[in-house]
């Protein structure tokens, strides 16, 4: 994310406002300071040094606010940034006093110093500082997490946000006796005249989450099927809670072409039982993700909208293959744009269906995006997915994907099913073949059915 | 006199870490037995302080709350709202 920074040029405890966890804003903040006072001479003390095993933090935090009052008064700007920076990694959520000396440079920081022409980014940034003036105001004292960790998860597009058991809330809910719904089409937020019967029928009705069962046994299904991709998995199913409603933050994975990133989200659909609608990007030159309105001949409504109606699951997985590939040009509104809206919270829970007239709350659906490249999404919509890399696997993953590859195969074929294991020397040809297509997935399914099939050719007939 | 821009080059140089300085500090109203408060104004939040006020120019002494800190001595010595530069006396006892 750094480089994001960089770009929209923002201040330093600007930019640290905007990260996730307290470990980053410290990692950043350290790599800042070294590059800040090179050549100066000051030397950053031991004592601000984080050791992760020391469980009292006060001596560190008391280390830090020296070290700042160190960095100040010296006749420049960067170091004074600095100082502030270090201040914000000292307060605490549960001793609102810590800070009064923060808030109010944060605050004038933001509001007159921070050139930001991307109003989403303006909006993050204001909404992250809301959640520092709440923490400031003691709304946070019961909670033992860092102040970054609730800004993050504070601000992160879903409702169900406050469910995290990583943030203490002043009332655990109870979980519900009945499956948790939805009302995705209010009564209010529609006009019943000219909608068409499929989605009159939608009005006012409670619409299933699909609940997580039993996330850790989600992620060994998927360690299974993906052992090269142990990271990415735990990275994806994080935001599973056993008995809650599947809520993932909008994620884009990004790897080589062929390493089985479209396959990942479709069985992790599969085993929690979510729907799944691939909107492939590869082709689209429009906007019609967002639907279309009723002028325009056809009248269309948005992809989310379309997959919770065909599912009638209040949350399913909406995936954008391929999102990189989508046209750029911005003549009949592109992807991209169109994109934008249900990533956040706000927009996606009010979404005005233009093709419908109707207003429907889509902010339960999950997104996930995948790409083989990030370096062409513009960066509001970096900024609003969370990255996860899926690497290619190696030839040491072989055999476990092998057997993976045999056991879809036999469910697309019945004959297959009875098929022996590869042996030893049928791996071996496959490795070597597999290593020239680059480790693709994609690639070793159709080695490993050519490999059959020779099998076949050559079996003795009875 | 106390401008937008005035505030910013004065923001600025608390940042290049020049505080008011003793003349301009000498004069200013002091604030005693302070502490913080926040208010939340549909979302918009300020922090400001509320103490006993003495040698305020607009202000007869005794309490008082000030307008929108814009920065907080970190040493808690003095105090810079959106009008005028405070000195800090002592924080107040906080009841709890």
């Amino acid at each position: 994310m750094n480089s994001d920074f960089e770009a929209a040029n923002l201040p330093l405890p600007i930019a640290l406002l905007l990260l996730d966890r307290w470990d980053d804003a410290y990692a950043y903040l350290l790599n800042e300071t070294k590059l800040t006072l090179a050549g100066r001479f000051l030397v950053m003390p031991e004592s601000i040094k984080y050791d992760p095993t020391i469980v009292d933090r006060e001596p560190l935090r008391q280390a830090m606010l020296l070290f700042a009052e160190s960095l100040a008064g010296h006749g420049e700007r960067d170091r004074g940034l600095l100082a502030l920076a270090w201040r914000m990694l000292t307060v605490d959520p549960q001793k609102p006093d810590t800070f009064a000396a923060v808030m109010p440079p944060l605050a004038f920081l933001a509001k007159h110093f921070t050139d930001v022409t991307d109003t989403k980014l303006r909006e993050q940034i204001d909404a992250r500082l809301r959640v520092w003036w709440r923490a400031a105001d003691g709304k946070y004292k019961d909670s033992d997490v860092s102040m970054f960790r609730i800004a993050d998860v504070d601000t992160r597009p879903s409702a169900l946000c406050i469910d995290d058991p990583d943030v203490a809330t002043d009332s655990p809910q109870q979980p519900e006796v009945k499956g948790p719904s939805v009302v995705v089409l209010s009564k209010a937020g529609a006009v019943t005249k000219g909608l068409a019967n499929d989605w009159k029928s939608m009005i006012g009705q409670a619409i299933p989450l699909v609940v997580c069962a039993d996330a850790a046994a989600v992620r060994r299904d998927l360690y299974v099927e993906y052992p090269h991709a142990t990271q990415a998995i735990d990275l994806l199913t994080r935001d599973l809670r056993d008995d809650q409603p599947v809520r993932l933050r909008p994620t884009l994975l990004v790897g080589p072409p062929g390493g089985g990133k479209s396959r990942l989200v479709r069985r992790l659909g599969e085993i929690l039982g979510l729907y799944m609608y691939r909107y492939d990007a590869t082709a689209v030159a429009d906007n019609m993700f967002g639907g279309l309105s009723k002028g325009w001949g056809s009248a269309h409504p948005s992809v989310p909208a379309r997959a919770v109606q065909t599912s009638m699951q209040a949350n399913p997985i909406v995936m954008v293959d391929e999102i990189e590939k989508a046209a750029d040009s911005t003549y009949n509104g592109n992807l991209w744009h169109s994109l934008v809206p249900f990533l956040e919270k706000e927009t996606s829970s009010r979404y005005r269906e233009v093709g419908i007239d109707a207003e429907l709350d889509l902010s339960h659906v999950n997104h996930v995006a995948t790409a083989n490249a990030v370096d062409r999404l513009p960066s509001p919509l970096r900024d609003r997915y969370r990255m996860i890399r899926v690497p290619s696997p190696t030839l040491a993953h072989l055999p476990a994907l092998a057997v993976q590859v045999m056991r879809d195969l036999a469910r697309d074929d019945d004959a297959r099913s009875y098929d022996e294991p590869l042996a030893g020397d049928e791996l071996d040809i496959i490795g070597r073949a597999w290593a020239r297509e680059r480790f693709s997935m994609r690639k070793l399914q159709r080695l490993v059915a050519a490999t059959l099939d020779a099998r076949d050719a050559c079996a003795p007939r009875h | 006199m106390h401008s937008v821009k005035q505030l910013k080059s004065d923001f600025d140089s608390y940042l290049r870490g020049e505080g008011p300085s003793v003349v301009e500090l000498a004069p200013a109203p002091l604030l005693d037995e302070w502490n913080v408060v926040i208010s939340d104004y549909c979302g918009d939040y300020q922090l400001y302080l509320s103490g006993e006020v003495s040698g305020h120019p607009s202000i007869d002494n005794g309490h008082c709350s000030t307008s929108a800190v814009v920065w907080l001595d970190p040493k808690e010595r003095w105090a810079r709202t959106t009008s005028r530069v405070y000195q800090l006396g002592k924080r107040a006892e906080t009841a709890e």
